[in-house]
Protein backbone atom coordinates (compact mmCIF):
# COMPACT_ATOMS: atom_id res chain seq x y z
CA UNK A 1 0.00 0.00 0.00
CA UNK A 2 1.34 3.57 -1.15
CA UNK A 3 2.40 5.80 1.69
CA UNK A 4 0.04 8.64 2.43
CA UNK A 5 3.09 10.75 3.55
CA UNK A 6 4.43 13.74 1.41
CA UNK A 7 7.30 13.77 1.97
CA UNK A 8 8.57 10.39 3.50
CA UNK A 9 12.01 10.51 3.87
CA UNK A 10 11.94 13.74 5.79
CA UNK A 11 10.22 12.15 8.04
CA UNK A 12 12.19 8.82 8.47
CA UNK A 13 14.88 10.83 9.61
CA UNK A 14 13.43 13.02 11.94
CA UNK A 15 12.77 9.94 13.32
CA UNK A 16 16.08 8.95 13.11
CA UNK A 17 17.34 11.93 14.24
CA UNK A 18 15.11 11.73 17.48
CA UNK A 19 16.51 8.56 18.60
CA UNK A 20 20.47 10.10 18.24
CA UNK A 21 19.94 13.50 19.85
CA UNK A 22 19.88 12.45 24.07
CA UNK A 23 18.63 15.82 25.23
CA UNK A 24 19.08 14.68 28.78
CA UNK A 25 15.61 13.78 29.07
CA UNK A 26 14.63 11.52 32.01
CA UNK A 27 11.77 9.11 31.59
CA UNK A 28 9.18 7.78 34.45
CA UNK A 29 8.48 4.30 32.66
CA UNK A 30 6.34 1.24 34.18
CA UNK A 31 8.12 -1.64 35.25
CA UNK A 32 7.05 -5.10 36.28
CA UNK A 33 7.91 -3.95 40.52
CA UNK A 34 7.15 -0.82 39.91
CA UNK A 35 8.35 2.58 38.50
CA UNK A 36 11.54 2.93 36.76
CA UNK A 37 14.10 5.83 35.92
CA UNK A 38 15.70 5.75 32.51
CA UNK A 39 18.11 8.10 30.89
CA UNK A 40 17.43 8.88 26.99
CA UNK A 41 19.79 6.52 24.75
CA UNK A 42 20.37 4.16 27.09
CA UNK A 43 19.39 0.27 27.77
CA UNK A 44 18.86 -0.34 31.64
CA UNK A 45 16.95 1.84 33.65
CA UNK A 46 19.13 3.67 36.77
CA UNK A 47 16.47 2.60 39.04
CA UNK A 48 13.23 0.65 39.77
CA UNK A 49 11.03 2.13 42.55
CA UNK A 50 7.55 1.45 44.42
CA UNK A 51 5.93 4.61 43.78
CA UNK A 52 5.59 6.70 40.53
CA UNK A 53 6.16 9.88 42.88
CA UNK A 54 8.96 8.77 44.17
CA UNK A 55 10.21 7.55 40.83
CA UNK A 56 9.75 11.21 39.93
CA UNK A 57 12.11 12.49 43.01
CA UNK A 58 14.82 9.75 42.18
CA UNK A 59 15.15 11.21 38.73
CA UNK A 60 15.08 15.18 39.99
CA UNK A 61 18.51 14.03 42.06
CA UNK A 62 19.90 11.72 38.91
CA UNK A 63 23.50 13.38 37.85
CA UNK A 64 22.24 13.53 34.22
CA UNK A 65 19.25 15.48 35.17
CA UNK A 66 18.57 18.36 32.73
CA UNK A 67 15.26 19.77 33.81
CA UNK A 68 13.04 17.62 31.69
CA UNK A 69 11.42 14.19 33.32
CA UNK A 70 8.55 12.58 30.60
CA UNK A 71 6.19 10.70 32.84
CA UNK A 72 4.58 7.28 30.64
CA UNK A 73 1.23 5.50 31.45
CA UNK A 74 1.13 1.75 32.07
CA UNK A 75 0.67 1.40 28.51
CA UNK A 76 3.85 3.07 27.30
CA UNK A 77 2.24 6.15 25.86
CA UNK A 78 2.74 9.80 27.73
CA UNK A 79 1.16 10.98 30.37
CA UNK A 80 2.87 14.21 31.23
CA UNK A 81 6.01 16.20 31.06
CA UNK A 82 7.52 18.11 34.07
CA UNK A 83 9.89 20.89 33.41
CA UNK A 84 12.16 23.22 35.83
CA UNK B 1 20.03 -16.56 6.67
CA UNK B 2 16.68 -16.21 4.42
CA UNK B 3 14.37 -14.18 4.79
CA UNK B 4 12.04 -16.98 5.69
CA UNK B 5 13.95 -17.34 8.96
CA UNK B 6 13.41 -13.88 9.85
CA UNK B 7 9.88 -13.28 8.63
CA UNK B 8 7.34 -12.71 11.16
CA UNK B 9 3.42 -12.39 10.31
CA UNK B 10 1.32 -10.54 12.06
CA UNK B 11 -2.28 -11.60 12.06
CA UNK B 12 -3.79 -9.00 14.45
CA UNK B 13 -7.13 -6.28 14.86
CA UNK B 14 -6.41 -2.82 13.18
CA UNK B 15 -8.35 -0.36 15.58
CA UNK B 16 -7.55 2.19 17.82
CA UNK B 17 -8.11 0.01 20.68
CA UNK B 18 -5.73 -2.80 19.83
CA UNK B 19 -2.63 -0.01 18.48
CA UNK B 20 -1.06 0.38 21.63
CA UNK B 21 -0.18 -3.35 21.47
CA UNK B 22 0.31 -3.65 17.73
CA UNK B 23 3.13 -1.07 18.35
CA UNK B 24 4.66 -2.79 20.95
CA UNK B 25 4.51 -6.29 19.10
CA UNK B 26 6.18 -4.52 15.95
CA UNK B 27 8.66 -2.83 17.67
CA UNK B 28 9.57 -5.97 19.55
CA UNK B 29 10.00 -8.21 16.26
CA UNK B 30 12.01 -4.90 15.08
CA UNK B 31 14.32 -4.39 17.63
CA UNK B 32 15.18 -8.39 17.59
CA UNK B 33 15.99 -8.29 13.95
CA UNK B 34 13.22 -9.48 12.76
CA UNK B 35 10.86 -8.56 9.74
CA UNK B 36 6.99 -8.18 10.64
CA UNK B 37 4.93 -9.03 7.53
CA UNK B 38 1.51 -7.41 7.79
CA UNK B 39 -0.77 -6.88 5.18
CA UNK B 40 -2.59 -3.32 4.68
CA UNK B 41 -6.31 -3.44 5.87
CA UNK B 42 -7.26 -1.55 2.90
CA UNK B 43 -6.93 -3.62 -0.19
CA UNK B 44 -9.77 -5.22 -1.72
CA UNK B 45 -11.00 -8.47 -0.62
CA UNK B 46 -9.38 -11.25 -3.19
CA UNK B 47 -6.09 -9.37 -3.76
CA UNK B 48 -6.09 -9.32 0.30
CA UNK B 49 -6.62 -12.99 0.80
CA UNK B 50 -3.89 -13.81 -1.95
CA UNK B 51 -1.23 -11.39 0.11
CA UNK B 52 -2.10 -13.31 2.89
CA UNK B 53 -1.34 -16.97 1.49
CA UNK B 54 2.25 -15.22 0.28
CA UNK B 55 2.60 -13.62 4.22
CA UNK B 56 2.35 -17.36 5.51
CA UNK B 57 4.57 -18.70 2.94
CA UNK B 58 7.72 -16.49 2.92
CA UNK B 59 7.45 -16.04 7.22
CA UNK B 60 8.62 -18.79 9.49
CA UNK B 61 7.39 -17.21 12.57
CA UNK B 62 3.54 -16.20 12.94
CA UNK B 63 1.36 -14.07 15.38
CA UNK B 64 -2.09 -14.49 15.65
CA UNK B 65 -3.79 -12.06 18.19
CA UNK B 66 -7.64 -13.24 18.95
CA UNK B 67 -8.04 -11.19 21.96
CA UNK B 68 -10.37 -9.28 19.72
CA UNK B 69 -12.81 -12.22 18.35
CA UNK B 70 -15.74 -10.87 20.37
CA UNK B 71 -19.61 -10.05 19.42
CA UNK B 72 -20.31 -6.85 18.13
CA UNK B 73 -22.95 -4.23 18.73
CA UNK B 74 -24.21 -5.90 15.40
CA UNK B 75 -24.44 -9.12 17.28
CA UNK B 76 -21.57 -10.73 14.96
CA UNK B 77 -18.29 -11.54 15.89
CA UNK B 78 -14.77 -10.27 14.11
CA UNK B 79 -13.51 -13.83 12.53
CA UNK B 80 -11.23 -12.61 10.14
CA UNK B 81 -8.21 -13.15 12.53
CA UNK B 82 -8.62 -17.23 13.41
CA UNK B 83 -9.48 -17.50 9.69
CA UNK B 84 -6.05 -16.75 8.89
CA UNK B 85 -4.77 -18.40 11.86
CA UNK B 86 -6.25 -21.08 10.45
CA UNK B 87 -4.64 -20.83 6.98
CA UNK B 88 -1.56 -20.37 8.54
CA UNK B 89 -2.04 -23.84 11.26
CA UNK B 90 -3.39 -25.60 8.23
CA UNK B 91 -0.23 -25.13 6.04
CA UNK B 92 1.36 -26.78 8.76
CA UNK B 93 -0.92 -29.45 9.49
CA UNK B 94 -1.23 -30.44 5.94
CA UNK B 95 2.53 -30.66 5.23
CA UNK B 96 2.38 -27.91 2.71
CA UNK B 97 6.33 -28.13 1.03
CA UNK B 98 8.92 -25.72 3.10
CA UNK B 99 5.95 -25.02 5.85
CA UNK B 100 7.08 -27.92 8.28
CA UNK B 101 9.33 -25.86 10.14
CA UNK B 102 6.80 -22.68 10.75
CA UNK B 103 6.36 -21.63 14.66
CA UNK B 104 3.42 -19.87 15.48
CA UNK B 105 2.22 -17.88 18.76
CA UNK B 106 -1.34 -17.14 19.48
CA UNK B 107 -2.19 -13.73 21.96
CA UNK B 108 -5.41 -13.84 23.72
CA UNK B 109 -6.46 -11.73 26.96
CA UNK B 110 -6.97 -14.22 28.79
CA UNK B 111 -5.72 -17.78 29.01
CA UNK B 112 -8.44 -19.89 28.79
CA UNK B 113 -10.95 -17.67 26.59
CA UNK B 114 -10.34 -19.46 23.11
CA UNK B 115 -11.64 -22.64 24.25
CA UNK B 116 -15.19 -21.39 24.71
CA UNK B 117 -14.84 -20.73 20.40
CA UNK B 118 -11.88 -22.68 19.51
CA UNK B 119 -10.89 -25.19 21.13
CA UNK B 120 -9.25 -26.95 17.93
CA UNK B 121 -6.23 -24.55 18.85
CA UNK B 122 -5.05 -26.56 22.31
CA UNK B 123 -1.85 -27.80 21.92
CA UNK B 124 -0.41 -24.67 20.41
CA UNK B 125 1.67 -22.23 22.03
CA UNK B 126 -0.98 -19.49 23.17
CA UNK B 127 -0.44 -16.71 25.72
CA UNK B 128 -2.54 -14.24 27.06
CA UNK B 129 -1.53 -10.43 27.19
CA UNK B 130 -4.52 -9.17 29.69
CA UNK B 131 -4.43 -5.81 27.13
CA UNK B 132 -1.20 -4.97 28.38
CA UNK B 133 1.05 -3.75 25.93
CA UNK B 134 4.47 -4.96 27.87
CA UNK B 135 2.75 -8.38 28.61
CA UNK B 136 2.63 -8.31 24.69
CA UNK B 137 6.08 -7.59 24.55
CA UNK B 138 7.13 -9.99 27.05
CA UNK B 139 5.08 -13.53 24.98
CA UNK B 140 6.56 -12.25 21.61
CA UNK B 141 10.13 -11.78 22.85
CA UNK B 142 9.77 -15.00 25.22
CA UNK B 143 8.68 -17.00 22.59
CA UNK B 144 11.16 -16.35 19.96
CA UNK B 145 13.88 -16.55 22.47
CA UNK B 146 12.99 -19.88 22.79
CA UNK B 147 12.10 -20.71 18.94
CA UNK B 148 15.54 -19.31 17.89
CA UNK B 149 17.64 -20.78 20.85
CA UNK B 150 19.88 -18.13 21.55
CA UNK B 151 19.75 -15.29 23.75
CA UNK B 152 17.90 -12.38 22.74
CA UNK B 153 17.50 -8.86 24.49
CA UNK B 154 15.22 -8.80 27.78
CA UNK B 155 11.35 -7.78 26.93
CA UNK B 156 12.50 -5.45 30.28
CA UNK B 157 15.02 -3.70 28.47
CA UNK B 158 13.05 -3.14 25.03
CA UNK B 159 10.38 -2.46 27.52
CA UNK B 160 12.43 0.44 28.51
CA UNK B 161 13.38 1.72 24.74
CA UNK B 162 9.94 1.59 23.33
CA UNK B 163 8.67 4.07 25.81
CA UNK B 164 11.15 6.14 24.65
CA UNK B 165 9.96 5.39 21.06
CA UNK B 166 6.97 6.28 21.85
CA UNK B 167 7.93 9.84 23.38
CA UNK B 168 9.16 10.94 19.92
CA UNK B 169 6.22 8.42 17.95
CA UNK B 170 3.96 11.74 19.82
CA UNK B 171 6.57 14.46 19.50
CA UNK B 172 6.85 14.09 15.65
CA UNK B 173 3.69 13.19 14.49
CA UNK B 174 1.79 15.69 16.78
CA UNK B 175 4.16 18.32 14.80
CA UNK B 176 3.57 16.91 11.74
CA UNK B 177 0.04 17.03 12.27
CA UNK B 178 -1.05 13.01 12.47
CA UNK B 179 -3.01 11.93 15.53
CA UNK B 180 -0.43 9.63 17.28
CA UNK B 181 -3.35 7.94 18.48
CA UNK B 182 -5.54 6.99 15.55
CA UNK B 183 -4.07 3.39 13.44
CA UNK B 184 -5.15 5.34 10.25
CA UNK B 185 -2.88 8.06 10.31
CA UNK B 186 0.19 6.17 8.63
CA UNK B 187 -0.05 2.85 6.51
CA UNK B 188 1.73 0.25 8.57
CA UNK B 189 4.59 -0.06 5.96
CA UNK B 190 4.87 3.65 7.21
CA UNK B 191 4.78 2.63 11.07
CA UNK B 192 7.53 0.01 10.72
CA UNK B 193 9.83 2.05 8.72
CA UNK B 194 9.57 5.02 11.08
CA UNK B 195 10.77 2.10 13.82
CA UNK B 196 13.19 0.72 11.54
CA UNK B 197 14.77 4.53 11.07
CA UNK B 198 14.35 5.36 14.92
CA UNK B 199 15.98 1.81 16.22
CA UNK B 200 18.85 2.25 13.84
CA UNK B 201 19.68 5.79 15.41
CA UNK B 202 19.19 4.51 18.81
CA UNK B 203 21.54 1.92 18.33
CA UNK B 204 24.34 4.27 17.12
CA UNK B 205 24.19 6.15 19.50
CA UNK B 206 23.21 3.88 22.98
CA UNK B 207 25.08 4.24 26.00
CA UNK B 208 25.45 1.20 28.85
Amino acid sequence: MASNIANKSALTDKFRSAASNHSGRIHIVHATTGWAVKREGTMRASGVYPTKKEAINRAKEHKHYRGVIIIHKKDGSIHRWIRS
Amino acid sequence: MSSFHKNVFINCPFDNDYFPLLKSVLFTVLFLEFEPKIAETSDSGASRLSKIKHLIRASKFSVHDLSRVQVSEEGLPRFNMPFECGIDLGARLLEMPGMGDKKCLILETEKFRYQRFISDISGNDIRAHHDDPKLAMKNVRDWLNINVRQRLTRHADIWLVFNEFEFDYEEILNGEGYDPNDINALTFTDVIDMMKDWIKGWNETKGE
